[in-house]
């Protein structure tokens, strides 16, 4: 049985990382001998995790040639700042979450007055290209958060790269064709279906409504703007629609919060932190809206976990969500005419309830084939163990 | 790059200072008091002053020349530095799938050290 070391944020740290794990860390108990890396567990996160070993990620060090794999959960925010460094000094496979980690390397570096290291990865990601234009950011000129993804320093360590979608497998390998890359699913169970009436009673939702559901950070690329603007102008044409809103401000503003409190169609239900609850939100809706543009070539959990509720979600037509199927994920063009084409979406759903059924059924047949945590942990053993016969 | 050589060159251009001709924007008496000023400045300044002149300017010239030649070392160990990170990080990489490889070595040799330990007792039970 393989002994690996997993690094990653978990439960109750607020972020769709740690959830993931959640999930994923369980099904991969069964399979390797799991130890858990993290300073942040709790009581609470060592019961839900049963038998793993939890230790503190400064114990690794000493012990790192009991595993035969570390592997780092790697996403684009300040949750994974000790991950990182871990991964750079022990590289390992490393699971990336975001394509870009831009933010978080500039966050970390110049953004804490070491600029110096901020140019070291520009180079490395770009060559003398790259410290001219670190040069000329320093100078003023704007960051290319989303231009530039910063990720060749841990790449190039890292002995694997996993990701989640064909798009992001495409961008890694493009970019670092000597990297061993391969493509994941997120693991995200099934909830069981639940009577959508009940659910409402149960969550105090008007029984009758159609809800509209957006969850997770609420950051300006999740185009909340956009959404607010089209469930405005819908609600004139169909008054029994409500905006259910969950979770969490970015620290950048959002504009329509303040608006909230004047209309009585939207509900805020704030962070969800339990994911039973947050199924039961997304079970209670009619149709959830993710959109992300630009997009970091993430995938987004909380889209996923609204499909596998059974709810068709409206996506932007941007990276990986073109891989979702198009009978429960509609897409928008972000052109300017996102209103119009929104509008367009959710019409067709509130007046055709077959067209919107047939979505449902559509949205949860695809996570019961492809998203399974079971097959999701199958998987990454499949690659350790390809990794470490040098192959792939 | 700290010194870019957009900067450089603007020094460049202004690391000379010169003297100044005495204009006048006064009607008429202008021309007179060019003249007036002009002609004290070479009795009792200019003697004094172009020396210090052309020694600024030699302290200008040094100063632009030791920059360009910094800049020209900064840039060779930028790139040096970029050429070692690249080559730390293909180490790195190296070492780590060197010690998983040892890891799974180790790991192998104790799986057939504990069949031979099972054969050798199997193998005493039969002489027994």
């Amino acid at each position: 049985m393989l002994r690996l070391a997993y690094f990653s944020p978990v439960p109750p740290q607020r972020t769709g990382i740690a959830d993931y794990s959640a999930d994923l860390l369980p099904q991969l108990a069964s399979l390797a001998d799991v130890t858990l890396f993290s300073d942040s567990t709790s009581q609470h996160t060592e019961s839900t995790l049963g038998d793993i070993t939890v230790r503190h990620p400064r114990e690794f060090q000493e012990s790192r040639w009991n595993y035969d794999m570390a592997l780092y959960q790697m996403g684009n925010s300040l949750h994974h700042t000790g991950i990182y460094a871990t991964a750079i000094r022990n590289p390992g496979i490393v699971v990336l979450h975001d394509y870009t980690l831009h933010h978080f390397v500039a966050s970390v570096t110049a953004g804490k007055g070491d600029f110096p290291k901020y140019l070291r990865e520009m180079t490395l990601e770009q060559g003398m290209e790259g410290a001219r234009r670190a040069w000329q950011i320093k100078n003023g000129a704007p960051t290319p958060l989303y231009d530039i993804p910063l990720t060749a320093g841990l790449i190039g360590r890292s002995v694997g790269i996993l990701v989640h979608s064909e798009y992001a497998r495409q961008l890694v390998s493009q970019r670092h064709p000597r990297s061993r890359v391969a493509q994941v699913s997120q693991p995200i169970p099934l909830p069981p279906l639940l009577d959508k009436s009940y659910l409402r009673t149960k969550l105090d939702i008007p029984r009758e409504a159609f809800v509209v559901i957006t969850c997770g950070i609420n950051t300006p690329e999740k185009r909340i703007d956009v959404v607010s603007d089209t469930l405005d102008a819908f609600r004139e044409l169909h008054p029994d629609t409500i905006w259910l809103k969950s979770g969490g401000k970015a620290a950048e503003a959002v504009p329509e919060a303040t608006t909230d409190s004047l209309r009585d169609w939207v509900i805020n239900v704030g962070y969800v932190d339990n994911l039973q609850k947050l199924s039961d939100y997304l079970m209670a809706s009619d149709v959830c809206i993710n959109l992300r543009h630009p997009t970091s070539g993430e995938t987004s959990a909380s889209c996923l976990r609204a499909l596998a509720s059974g709810t068709p979600v409206v996506v932007s037509d941007e990276g990986w969500y073109r891989e979702l199927p198009f009978d429960c994920c509609p897409r928008v063009v972000h052109n300017g005419t996102e209103t119009v084409q929104l509008e367009a979406i959710l019409d067709s759903w509130h007046s055709d309830r077959a067209l919107h059924l047939a979505a449902s059924r559509s949205a949860r047949q695809h996570m019961a084939d492809n998203f399974q945590p079971r097959n999701t942990a199958s998987a990454y053993i499949e690659f350790i163990e390809s990794v470490l016969r040098y192959e792939v | 790059m700290l010194l870019n050589t957009h900067l450089l060159a603007e020094l460049k251009n202004r690391q000379e200072i010169h003297e100044r001709s005495f204009v006048s924007g006064a009607p008429i008496i202008g021309p007179l008091i060019v003249w007036i000023r002009t002609l004290w400045n070479n009795i009792a300044t200019r003697w004094y002053v172009l020396p210090l002149v052309q020694q600024q300017n030699e302290f200008n010239r040094q100063l632009v020349a030791t920059l360009e030649d910094i800049r020209e070392h900064l840039a060779a160990l930028e790139e040096n530095l970029a050429d070692l990170d690249s080559d730390q990080m293909d180490s790195a990489k190296d070492i780590a799938e060197t010690r998983y490889q040892l890891i799974r070595l180790r790991k192998d040799i104790q799986g057939i050290e504990a069949k031979q330990a099972d054969t050798d007792i199997d193998q005493d039970e039969v002489q027994c």
